[in-house]
């Protein structure tokens, strides 16, 4: 049998060719170390174990966010054989595992979106209360997205749910979750709020909420957003980044909308007040009609006193400047007996003149016998 | 027929509403007309809480 030789290159590819084809995608976990990046783009480290270690090589792009030596990490990963720089593993993904190293993992990221102004309160915009229209991103298989719907429907009505669907925990998670955000803010009529929610984990299953790729994610939504992960303990960073956080996906719900018993109760109150309002000026208005009344009655009176007052005095002057009056107070008429025209003057009188005398109960005839 | 209206704009238009019944004291004609669109909008709201369905879209990226 003859010896196969191969040149180098040739070699460097039938191995590549060979790992393709058996392992094209491996996952490891092991201890980070060695990490160093380079010209702010290329990220180097090893992965080992007691006994083993190999170098790794990818963008800081697909880091979860900042690392450091000793941490516990599960890479996705092409093995690869360079054909100058030896073998890698050329990652995928790298994920913090276990409490400790997820813990550190956050912290550091923590430190770093704090600097920036990521969480600043200054930054958050209020949510619609009671929205038409909603995005949601979440698993469609999850209690997280049969809670919200089912709440939703519980407390209010007519509202639009525009769902994404995506793998909240996982490899694929953390571009799901920024491909659905994205998505959702790009639609020509994009809801006004839009929420992510999941149900409750350990801190592997939540490790896609602590990631830099989805906080920036949501720190650059342009539609507000609420980030409801459910477990009430620890506060994942996406919580943070949101501009509300809520401790459940039912709790998200109460955030947006009210509840419709209590509204349609409200609603009746709205209904007696304002019945109790316009009586109540119904009753004003018949009580000012009540004292116009009474006013008007009032300067009648008024009127008819001065009018009867004036008409007494009239009637009494009348009555003082009577003749009759004078007669009865034994004055007496004189006229002449010919012409019947008053006597003023004794100079009108002459001796022997008849005149004709007026009293009170009669009339009497005398001659004048001295002037 | 109309275009029904979203239950925002009706509840805006029932606040208006209440505002100006307020602010109507001395005109009766004005608060009774008032009454009867409030009336009105509440009946509406109560139908939009009984009647109108959530729907759901689903998204792809």
């Amino acid at each position: 049998m003859q010896e196969l030789v191969f040149s180098v290159t040739d070699f460097v590819a039938v191995l590549n060719q060979t790992l393709d084809y058996a392992y094209p995608i491996v996952t490891i976990e092991g201890e980070l170390t060695n990490l160093r990046v380079s010209r702010g783009k290329w990220v180097y480290f090893d992965i080992k174990d007691d006994m083993s270690s190999v170098k790794c090589f990818g963008t800081v792009y697909m880091l979860p966010g900042p690392l450091e030596d000793g941490m516990m990490v599960r890479i996705t990963a092409s093995p690869r054989l360079h054909p100058l720089y030896n073998f890698s593993l050329n990652l995928q993904s790298v994920t913090p595992t276990g409490e400790g190293s997820l813990k550190r993992a956050a912290d550091l990221l923590t430190d770093k979106l704090t600097a920036e102004g990521l969480f600043d309160s200054l930054r958050k915009r209020p949510l619609p209360y009671a929205p038409e229209h909603v995005g949601l991103i979440t698993s469609k298989e999850s209690a997280a997205y049969a809670d919200f719907i089912k709440i939703l429907d519980e407390r209010w009505a007519g509202v639009k749910v525009s769902h994404h669907d995506v793998q909240v925990q996982g490899a694929p998670a953390v571009a799901n979750i920024v491909a659905a955000i994205e998505t959702i803010n790009q639609l020509a009529r994009p809801p006004e709020v839009l929420v992510i929610t999941r149900g409750g984990g350990s801190a592997d299953d939540l490790a896609a909420f602590n990631t830099e790729q989805v906080i920036r994610a949501i720190a650059a939504s342009r539609i507000p957003t609420l980030v409801a992960i459910g477990h009430e303990i620890d506060t994942s960073l996406a919580e943070l980044a949101a501009d509300q956080r809520a401790s459940t996906p039912s709790n998200a719900v109460q955030l947006l909308v009210p509840d419709k018993l209590q509204t349609m109760k409200a609603l009746k109150e709205q209904q007696k007040s304002m019945a109790e309002l316009v009586l109540g000026q119904l009753q004003a208005t018949k009580q000012s009609l009540k004292e116009t009344s009474l006013t008007m009655r009032h300067l009648i009176d008024q009127a008819y006193n001065v009018a009867a007052q004036g008409l007494q005095r009239q009637t009494d002057l009348l009555y003082a400047l009577n003749p009759q009056t004078a007669l009865r107070r034994g004055y007496a008429i004189i006229r002449d007996n010919n012409n019947l025209e008053f006597v003023k003057s004794v100079r009108n009188l002459k001796i022997g003149q008849i005149i004709k005398l007026e009293l009170q109960d009669g009339t009497a005839e005398a001659t004048v016998n001295k002037v | 027929m109309p275009k029904k209206q979203s239950y925002r704009a009706l509840q805006s238009e029932l606040d208006k509403v209440l505002t100006e019944l307020q602010s109507t004291e001395s005109d009766i004609d004005k608060a009774l007309d008032l009454y009867k669109q409030g009336q009105e909008l509440i009946k509406q709201l109560e139908e939009h809480l009984l009647t109108a369905k959530n729907t759901v879209e689903h998204l792809k990226t």
